[in-house]
């Protein structure tokens, strides 16, 4: 493992074989001189004799390193200065860059939540999401919603949710989190058990603003609260719905 | 390592030679390509600065070891000196090229035999 040390004497090593050269050079230009030639003359035959400085120069370094990596060195730091010398092709590349990959990011963390990590509930081949008509997108109404539960006969059950933001301020640091908001039967037509708690049922709800129960993730739980089996219940509420949280899903349900 | 530029010696022959030389005696550059140079009557044209990639070949393979020191001009010179692992390397390198030679002699010569 020479190569480590080398690395730190590397210029003590350039240094030393620059004033080897310089000496030697000297030493034959003086022997010339003594010789009866002008000085000028004897250091223009001396170097002449020495050959292609430069090059003899950089074949003895290359025998001390590993010379592709000091080139590729030598390439980043000309390509990181011709981006300083042009910052404005600098920021656009950069910006495009960032862009780029940040909707990279995106795309994949969504396919990675709904394709590559499908909904892990009992059955889940049997869930299906109802659309109307050609609509781009699966929204309902809450009173279709309600019509469509009641005269479901082709369904086990039928489901709605929600996504939102809402505040949660568990004490410390209030934050603004993710909700999904689900109908009363949601975790019952999932076929989902609590791991802490209870979760809430179909029988919880006696219209608007009934049943304001809260259910935490496990994921939340878990890098928020530290597994900590006491905290669910101490928890004062999401602001606005100053109710206790009622359960904890799973760690498998996320 | 490439090497574009043509050279009159075979590869190896410029290290032998400096450890001969350095074999003798202790050495800076200069005073190695001059011992070379006066003892070959001048017949090799060693290119001088070919003789530092040579030695810096050398010192990383340990056969020579350099130091620093005062040269009787008064002068900073790193004077090089040859280990007991380059007397090895010199000993089996010379009696692989006078193999080498005697073979290229025979070639050469049908019929005579080896001078010696």
């Amino acid at each position: 493992m020479d190569w480590i040390p080398n690395i730190f004497r590397r210029r003590r090593l350039y240094q030393d074989l620059s004033e080897e050269i310089n000496l030697h050079i000297e030493e034959r230009a003086e022997q010339l001189m003594r010789e009866g030639m002008s000085r000028r003359e004897a250091e223009e035959h001396a170097s002449r004799a020495f050959g292609n400085r430069a090059l003899l120069e950089e074949r003895s370094r290359e025998v001390w390193l590993w010379s592709t990596l000091e080139s590729s060195y030598a390439d980043v730091r000309f390509a990181l200065r011709q981006l300083r010398r042009s910052p404005g092709f600098t920021i656009a590349a950069v910006l495009t860059l960032a862009l780029a990959i940040g909707a990279n990011a995106v795309v994949f963390s969504v396919m990675n939540a709904f394709i590559l990590r499908p909904l892990n509930v009992p059955d889940a081949q049997s869930l299906y999401a109802l659309q109307h008509g050609n609509e781009p997108v699966a929204n309902q109404s809450y009173p279709d919603y309600l019509e469509l539960r009641d005269r479901n006969h082709s369904f086990d059950g039928l489901i709605a949710y929600n996504v939102a933001q809402a505040g949660l301020d568990a004490g410390k640091e209030p934050s603004r989190v993710w909700v999904e908001e689900g109908s009363g039967n949601y975790f019952d037509a999932l076929g989902l058990k609590p791991y802490l708690g209870h979760f809430f049922h179909a029988s919880d709800e006696h219209g608007a603003n009934s049943a304001p129960y809260i259910v935490l993730t496990y994921a939340y739980w878990h890098t928020h609260f530290q597994d900590d089996p006491g905290v669910w219940a101490a928890l004062s509420g999401l602001t606005g719905t100053p109710s206790p949280f009622s359960g904890l899903g799973r760690r498998t349900f996320t | 390592m490439a090497n574009n530029t043509p050279r009159d010696l075979f590869p190896g022959a410029l290290e032998m030679m400096i450890l001969e030389s350095l074999r003798r005696q202790p050495a800076h550059g200069y005073a190695l390509v001059q011992h070379i140079q006066q003892r070959s009557n001048n017949l090799l044209q060693v290119e001088e600065g070919s003789l530092y990639p040579a030695l810096q070949r050398l010192l990383k393979a340990k056969l020579v070891k350099a130091d620093w020191g005062v040269s009787s001009t008064n002068r900073r010179v790193r004077t090089y000196q040859i280990t007991p692992s380059g007397i090895r390397h010199l000993e089996q390198q010379i009696s692989s090229f006078e193999r080498m030679f005697e073979g290229i002699t025979l070639v050469l010569n049908p019929g005579k035999s080896p001078a010696n």
